[in-house]
Parts: C-alpha cells; structure tokens; sequence
C-alpha cells in the first residue's frame, strides 16, 4: 500500500471510530455492544441512536465534508492561504439570509433554506468581488475585505436579532454553528447538493492544478481560466451555504482541512479532494462530540470549538506567510 | 508565419502598444530587444493570448487566432512566461505533464503516448534523474529547463519565451540559449525576449527592436544591429565589433 493510500485508510478509520464513539457517549452514555444491536435491531435505545445521535453524527460528516471541499475549490482558484468561504464573508452572508428568513417566516420549508441560505452565500460573494474590481486584491487585502464583509454581515444579523427579541435564544445558539436537535429532517435538504457538487468538484480537479500555475500560465497550456473561476467559486459558495444552513457558521474548517490535507498529501487535487473531505469531517464530528459531552446535559456550539482549534491556526498562517 | 495587424493593447490609461505591424518568420529565431518599457513582454502575451487586445488581429498562417478555443490555440503556441509560479510541491514530472494539457480531457489523463511524450521531454533536457524532485528544491537553472521541458511537452510549432534568462548565471544563460537553438533545429519557430543585446545577437536570426510601444526596426542582426541603432534606442554609446565565436555583431559600451 503507498503512502496515499494508507493515509486515506487511515483517515477513514478515524472516522469511523469516532462514530461509533459519538454514538455510545452523551448525557446517557451507551455500552459498544448496545450501540451495535440498536443501530441493526432497534430496541429500548432506538430513540437515542437512530433518531437523535445517528442522524447528528451523519449530519457533521456531511457538513465537514461540504465546508473543506468549499475550502480547497475557494484555495484552489485564489491562491490565497488565507482564501476559505467562513474568513471571506460567505457563510456570513448565507447565515444572514437564512436567519432573517426563519426569523421573518419561522415555518419556512427545510428544504427552501439551503436555496436562501445560497442566494445570501453569492450575495456576499458578488460583494467581495465588487469590493475587490477596482483594485487589484493582494492576499493580505483580499483577508481584509473579507473580514470587512464579514463584520458587516454579523452586525446585519446582530440587528435582525434585536428587532426580533423573542427568538433571539435560538437563533444565537445557530448561528454559531451548532448540530443541536438536527434529525433526519435536516438531510434529505443537504444531500443533493452534495451528490452533485462533490464530485463535480474531482471533475475540476486536474484544471485546479494548471491553475496553481497562476492565471497566466493556465490560460497558455489550454484552460480556460474565466469558465473555472466561476464553476469552482460557485460551487463552492453553494457547498459553504448550505451547510450553513444546515448547522449555522462552524468556522475554520474549511479552512484547516485543505491546509492539513494538502500537508499530507502534495498539491494534487484530485488527492487532496478526499483527505480533505475526512479531515473536515473528523474535525465537525469531534467539535460535535465534545460539544455533546463537555458538559451534559449542557451544549456548546461545535463552532465555538471549531474556533479554539482554527483562530490560532489562522494566527499561524499570518505570522508564517510573507507574501504580502 | 505570424502576422500581427493594427495590433494596439491598452493598459489602464495607457496605450502600451500603437497600431503595430509585423511578420515573424517560419522557422527562425527571432529576438525582441528595446528598453525597459517598451512593451516587449505585452507584444508578446498579446500573440499568446493571455492578454485582451483592443484591436488588431494576430493570425498564424491565414488562422485568426481569436477565433480558437485556449485548447486548440495552446495546440500551436506556448508561451514561458518572465516569472512563471511554481506550486509548492509539485515535481519535476507533475510540471511537465501539464505541458499535455491542451490534448488532454477535462480529467487530465494521460495516454501512453503523452507518458512517452513527457518522458522525451525530460530525456531532451538532461531532467529524468531529477523527475521524482520537488521543483522549488531546484536550482534556479535546473528550474528554468523544467519550464523549457513542459513547453516541449506541449509540442507546439511555435515557442514564445518571455526573458528566459534573466535570473540565471551566465554558464546557465549559455546552456539554455544552446537549448533554444536545437529546439529551433528541430523545427520549431521561436520568439524570444531578450535583455542581454549581445545573446540576442549572437542567437537570433532575426532581430525586431522595439521603442516606446512601436517597431523601431526588424532585420538580421547582421543588417541591423549597429551603433546608430544602440544610440536610437537604448541611448547607448558603443562600438560594434565582429563576435569571433559566432561570427555575429557584438557590441562594447564606451
């Protein structure tokens, strides 16, 4: 086996455990063995496994995978290391859209969020580009463009929160990012969209590659650069939404799992693709344990967690990157 | 044959080339010289497509180049660019079999016979030993004849170089210009951006001098290449002597 190879095996067996430790920890914790025959044959647990952690579980994978495949198509065409859709004001702008409409319309369709959670993601996308037309965007601007973009959607949300006092609790504990309470409702909405972009994703990969060549360069060995800007950026700004609106703004991983697969694994992206898929679901999925178990029966965000593991990697990338 | 019409290129309030005029011949090494500035480098991205012309028309042959898509333009022209990025981590190999793209699919597998290609490439340029290494582990020569082996990769009759040895020690510059030199042997015709007058002399069959965004003169260097021409252009005070290894105008500044 190469080192490839092992590498994803690896990964993958992380993940798994992981599960299964997710599935048998919570306020009430669960023997392996009990956790095996409700998950195949129901039973007095039922409840607790297959309806409450089992679909929590499936949904972090799901959403880990959307966010770092978002990060690495984001890191793919703008050849920023600070470049990923949370840092760059797109999950603000997704979280923005979403909120404002479960606070305006509360029984909104489940399956109407992700299409607004989208529309709010390239809203905030077109506005960094407007922002970024009229001058050349170096990475260190590009950063702070975002972060600007960023702020001023989170004091948008801030503002629709005030106005609608009463809903305020559960829309705080969302937005910074949290798997509280999702079941199997919550999905049928996501899938689709990551049965189609993921792998659309492989299909852009080896373009990817040329396109580390900057712009130049890509555009004088066949690609054609404007077409894959926008085919990947799209792309990625619909998988960072609708994760969002699945489980609010967990932050940093997407952008942490690129970094870290492409660490391992070399700027191929057709390899960095899936290590970086795992790596971001490994990360949701702890963020969402942890969160679970910390301090039961209380929860805390899995973005907040997220967040302890990702600001001083984002620290670490300020201080270590010199190309401003 | 490349023809060039009316080409001008404008760069944001800027007309960095006029109206311009000219024919590069089949075949031959030809240089493009003038001063900082004077839009060698644009003249060049604008044959290669990689920059928007405002107007005018760049043809090869009687095939208006506009009119391709990049795969089928990059199918008869590449271009090395002054400073081209190397991605962290890529190796020599991997770098090299993008030169393959423009015959690839969207998924970028290679056949055998683009393996066979690539392999040739790096045979041609003394880089199979090296093919597993890290790019930016390379030395600044090593790095250039990577970027001189995708271009072969690419197998383009024609070859565009952007400066190619400007970072490169002289024993470097000598070793990729006699490079050059036997890829135009074997066919290909090349358009090269020089700044060291003598190499372009010395290596080009062809001489186009620019100044301030026109054609100021095109010939051999033989007809051309004069004091006159150093002190029009460049505002150079020099003698012309006979290069006795390549038997080739040589200039020597006063």
């Amino acid at each position: 086996m190469n080192r490839y190879n092992k590498i994803l095996a690896i990964s993958f067996v992380l993940l798994i455990i992981l599960s299964v430790i997710s599935l048998s920890l919570g306020v009430k914790s669960l023997t392996l063995e009990t956790v095996f025959n409700t998950v195949i044959n129901g039973g007095d647990e039922d409840f607790i496994i297959n309806q409450y952690r089992l679909p929590r579980i499936i949904i972090s994978i799901l959403v880990g995978i959307g966010l770092a495949v978002s990060g690495v198509l984001t890191q793919g065409i703008i050849r920023n290391p600070l470049a990923s859709p949370d840092l760059m004001g797109i999950s603000g702008g997704a979280g923005l859209f979403a909120c404002s409409s479960l606070l305006i319309w509360p029984e909104v369709h489940s399956a109407l969020l992700p299409l607004i959670a989208i529309l709010g993601g390239f809203s905030a996308a077109f506005l960094i580009w407007l922002l970024n037309h009229f001058n050349h965007p170096s990475p260190a601007r590009l950063a702070l463009v975002g972060i600007a973009v960023s702020a001023f959607l989170t004091s948008c949300i801030n503002f629709i929160l005030v106005l609608h006092p009463v809903e305020m609790n559960s829309a705080m504990i969302w937005l910074t990012g949290s798997l509280w309470g999702r079941n199997w409702d919550y999905i049928w909405p996501l899938l689709p969209w990551l049965i189609i972009l993921v792998p659309f994703s492989f299909y852009l990969a080896w373009s990817l590659d040329l396109s580390a060549l900057g712009e130049e360069t890509a555009t004088s060995l066949g690609v054609n650069t404007e077409r894959l800007q926008v085919l990947a950026l799209s792309s990625a700004v619909a998988l960072a939404s609708v994760s969002v609106a699945v489980c609010g703004t967990i932050g940093f991983v997407g952008l942490l799992a690129p970094h870290l697969a492409r660490l391992l694994v070399g700027p191929r992206h057709k390899l960095i693709l899936p290590i970086a898929a795992l790596t971001g679901a490994l990360l949701v999925l702890s963020a969402d344990t942890l969160s679970r178990n910390l301090a039961p029966p209380l929860e805390m965000p899995a973005g907040v967690l997220t967040a302890v593991l990702g600001a001083p990697y984002f620290i670490f990338l300020l201080y270590r990157y010199k190309g401003w | 044959m490349i023809h060039i019409e009316n080409l001008t290129v404008n760069y944001p309030g800027k007309k960095v080339l006029k109206n311009l005029n000219l024919s590069i011949p089949q075949g031959k090494i030809t240089a493009l010289i003038g001063p900082n500035g004077c839009g060698k480098s644009t003249l060049l991205k604008a044959i290669s497509g990689g920059l928007k012309v405002a107007e005018g028309k760049v043809s090869i042959v009687d095939l208006d180049l506009s009119t391709l898509s990049n795969k089928n333009r990059a199918k008869k022209l590449s271009i090395l660019p002054q400073s081209p990025i190397t991605p962290e981590g890529v190796t020599v190999q991997q770098l090299v079999s993008f030169g393959r793209n423009p015959y690839l699919s969207q998924w970028g597998i290679l056949s055998a016979d683009d393996n066979k290609k690539v392999l040739k490439a790096l045979r041609d340029t003394g880089l199979i030993e090296l093919s597993q290494r890290p790019v930016n582990a390379l030395s600044g020569g090593q790095r250039q004849r990577v970027w001189i082996a995708m271009i072969l990769a690419q197998d383009t009759e024609y070859i565009l170089l952007d400066e190619p040895t400007t970072y490169l020690d002289l024993t470097h510059q000598v070793e990729l210009m006699e490079m050059i030199k036997t890829m135009n042997k074997q066919g290909k015709t090349i358009v090269v951006v020089l700044h060291d007058l003598n190499q372009a002399s010395r290596y080009s069959d062809e001489l186009i001098v620019m100044k301030a965004g026109k054609i100021h003169a095109q010939d051999s260097p033989e007809k051309i290449f004069n004091s006159y021409l150093l002190q029009d252009v460049f505002d150079l005070n020099a003698i012309i002597i006979n290069d006795p290894v390549a038997n080739k105008p040589m200039c020597v500044p006063l």
